[in-house]
């Protein structure tokens, strides 16, 4: 793992750390949870410790200027699904968040200083059309670029491509499952949809549902997909709703239910690992029953280990679009600012 | 028109003008869109500010406050302000 | 210490080595590069900024090489901004220019607690004049003329605002000049500085002015913003300054900012209060020499009529 990776996962593991970093090591920590899009994690442990005061003043500019990015993450999620409600105001179907954008939805510990790339939503198949019509009569409009390949969503993953809007930037990805149609597990929606609870202006997965899509979004078809904040995501949801002991009776009834427990497994096993998230007896006897074989296990750690020590999943992808900035209604965008002031300013595909 | 109500979306709106000028600068923490007004705007956000608001309503307003009956031309000039109020962000059908 | 106190060795050691920490406007920027055509321009455009001692740093930022077989046919040069290296690589040539661009993104994408425009700023008796405009307008060459001749240069690109006190804080880096602009500034200014030539985005001849010492001696010294004037060059026009409203003036400033989402309502206010403060105009010029004689009369406090006045 690199350097400033393994410091990120040491003051995760134990945030007491913060208070005696050296300066590489603030330097380490601030750049690699910036990376890992760990950044709002990070500033809430500084908040609660008080470092910002006793800081030095290169510290204390980097902090607040953290700190003021993670609360501006924040504020234009809550503001996109603002955006995304009054689009869908009278839209006939129910719309679900999925992923960062019910953490932020529903007040959850990952929200906090959320960096979100894309908004997910989930409506039934029968919806998809209304959705669009929506989205497009309120500003966005499919994203033409290389990135996506059109054919490769409508045809092969039965998804529609992401749509941005055409003003703001913001990009929301509209599902009609929660994993691609090809996968080797293929969980109803329609029990996803019949059970969410509302969030502000918003609907979100009940929390097993929610815990069991992000195992799923993490682990599936038998690979890691996701890094690090994902990982940190699951461990936050697990230690916040495990606190009533009948969750994990339901966690491991709908995972039957939706036939995802061997995600569930690889979930339970590797936040413990990595994270040291408390998983309680209880689950042991669903762990063994959900287990693969144990060459397959051992294959499973390694690749966990390597891929979280690159500090990037296979999916994560930093879009250019996706941290957009803005400040007012009709104006040029700072990124195009940004280009004349520097030089093609092209992010390099999954930089 | 929408069959709703209108109201604000923001209640933190804030607001700067300078005396003599004909335009407002309104500022929406919740967006952090910065919104250049003319006065007739202003008048109509102004009225849906923590309140709802149908466009019936609104245009029987801003008629008294502009000293004149609510004509076909005002109606459509509140209209199309709706429309632009509410693809700004700054204005939303208030649904029960 | 000034980097200029360094010799050829240490500055190559540090380059090439851990870093050499500079303190650049606000920032404690550690740079590296293994270019000699890097360390060249930094020998000599940024001569006089502090070298710093004390542990600590803002950000780093890199100009490497990149590829080991491209090296040998076409040289290219990367930047990398805290180590990681998002841009599309850049003939070697064009190594200098680099550095710039990518201290431009480092300011204008990193975390910091500052408040960014798009904007010159040039100070005269502790009062600061913002030139917010939009690329084309000509701001770069009126901030250029007007450094060298009795202003002094807070910034060319970014006015920097510090959100407690309001006051603009200098980053004096130098100034990008484009095409005509860089033989007006050799005609006006016979000793100029001028870096290595090298294209802008459209492939027109960039270049960077070094900034007056005497600027970047002062680094330290903030100044109140007592004007906003927009410029706006436009062949054979007669040169005229109108007051502008103040409403649009916050719009523009709004319209200008890199980051001000990032602080929220404080950073509108913050704006607001300086546009009230501040005198407000729209400046159409053609000719750069009664352009400077209009801030000339805006530095001695004479009044300008309402319905516009013309400077000549």
């Amino acid at each position: 793992m690199s350097r400033d990776y393994e410091r990120l996962l040491e003051v995760i593991k134990s945030p007491e750390r913060l208070s005696v970093l050296s300066e590489t090591e603030w330097d380490d920590v601030l750049v690699a949870a910036r990376q890992a899009r760990l950044s709002g994690r990070v500033v809430a442990e500084v908040a609660r410790q008080g470092i910002e005061d006793r800081a030095p003043a290169w510290l204390r500019d980097r902090l607040s200027g953290t700190r003021a990015f993670a609360g501006e993450c924040e504020r234009s999620v809550r503001w996109e699904i603002n955006r995304i409600s009054r689009a869908f105001l009278t839209l006939p179907h129910r719309w679900v968040l999925l992923k960062g954008a019910a953490y932020v939805a529903a007040d959850l510990p990952p929200a906090r200083g959320r960096l979100v790339a894309d908004v997910d939503v989930l409506v039934p198949h029968e919806g998809l059309k209304d959705a669009e019509s929506a989205l497009t009569e309120h500003g966005w409009a499919f994203v033409a670029i290389e990135d996506y390949d059109d054919r490769y969503y409508r045809e092969w993953m039965h998804e529609l491509p992401p749509m941005a809007h055409s003003r703001r930037g913001a990009v929301i990805d509209l599902h009609h499952a929660i994993l691609p149609r090809t996968s080797r597990i293929t969980p109803d929606t329609r029990i996803l949809l019949e059970r969410a609870v509302r969030a502000g202006d918003a609907f979100v997965l009940c929390p097993t549902h929610m815990v069991l899509h992000a195992a799923v979004h993490l682990f599936h078809d038998g690979e890691i997909a996701g890094a690090l904040r994902d990982l940190v995501d699951l461990d936050a949801l697990l230690r916040h709703f495990g606190q009533d002991p009948a969750f994990w009776t339901t966690l491991a009834k709908d995972a039957r239910e939706l036939g995802v427990g061997r995600p569930l497994y690889y979930s339970l096993r590797y936040t413990h690992r990595v994270l040291g998230t408390p998983i309680p007896g209880s689950m042991d006897a669903a762990m063994k029953e959900w287990a693969p074989p144990a060459p397959v296990r051992a294959l499973m750690d390694v690749l966990v280990g390597n891929t979280l020590g690159r500090g990037e999943g296979a999916s994560a992808r930093f879009s250019a679009i996706a941290l957009y900035v803005r400040s007012h209604w009709l104006r040029m965008p700072p990124l195009m600012l940004m280009r004349h002031l520097t030089r093609k300013f092209v992010m390099r595909k999954g930089a | 028109m929408s069959p709703w109500p209108w109201r604000t979306v923001d209640p933190g709106l804030v607001s700067r003008h300078w005396a003599g000028e004909d335009e407002w600068v309104v500022y929406s923490p919740e967006s952090t869109d910065v919104h250049l007004l003319n006065a007739a705007a202003c008048d109509l956000l102004d009225l849906l500010s923590g309140r709802s608001v149908t466009s019936d309503e609104l245009v029987s307003a801003l008629a008294v406050r502009a000293g004149r009956a609510p004509d076909e031309e005002l109606r459509q000039a509140v209209g199309a302000t709706i429309s632009s109020l509410d693809a700004a962000g700054l204005i939303a059908p208030d649904v029960p | 210490m000034i980097v200029r106190d360094l010799s050829a060795a240490q500055l190559r050691t540090a380059l090439t080595g851990d870093g050499l920490r500079m303190q650049i406007g606000p920032f404690v920027v550690r740079l590296r590069s293994t270019f000699s055509s890097v360390r060249d321009y930094i020998a000599s455009h940024y001569a006089f900024f502090p070298v710093v001692e004390s542990p600590g740093l803002h950000f780093t930022a890199e100009v490497r090489r990149t590829g080991f077989w491209r090296t040998l046919v076409r040289p290219q040069a990367t930047f990398g901004a805290d180590s990681r290296f998002p841009f599309t690589p850049l003939p070697a040539r064009l190594a200098p220019g680099l550095l710039e661009w990518g201290l431009n993104w480092c300011v204008g994408r990193l975390p910091h607690p500052w408040l960014l425009l798009h904007s010159a700023v040039i100070e005269r008796g502790g009062r600061a004049a913002l030139l917010p405009a939009p690329p084309g307008s000509g701001k770069s060459t009126l901030c250029a003329a007007l450094a060298f001749s009795g202003w002094r240069l807070l910034s060319d690109e970014f006015a920097i605002v510090d959100p407690q006190s309001g006051d603009v804080v200098p980053i004096p880096r130098p100034i990008a000049l484009k095409r005509q602009s860089i033989d007006v500034m050799r005609v006006r200014v016979p000793d100029i500085n001028l870096g290595p030539a090298l294209e802008d985005n459209e492939g027109n001849p960039a270049r960077y002015v070094a900034p007056p010492s005497s600027a970047v001696e002062r680094l330290h010294e903030r100044a109140r913003p007592a004007w906003v004037v927009v410029p706006k060059w436009q062949a054979g026009s007669a040169t005229i300054l109108e007051p502008d409203s103040r409403a649009r003036t916050l719009f523009h400033l709004a319209d200008s900012s890199f980051n001000l989402n990032t602080h929220g309502k404080a950073g509108f206010t913050l704006l607001a209060d300086l546009v009230d403060e501040a005198s407000c105009y729209k400046l159409t010029y053609s000719n750069l020499d009664e352009a400077l004689a209009v801030f000339d009369r805006l530095a001695r406090g004479e009044v300008i009529h309402p319905e516009g006045a013309n400077a000549s």
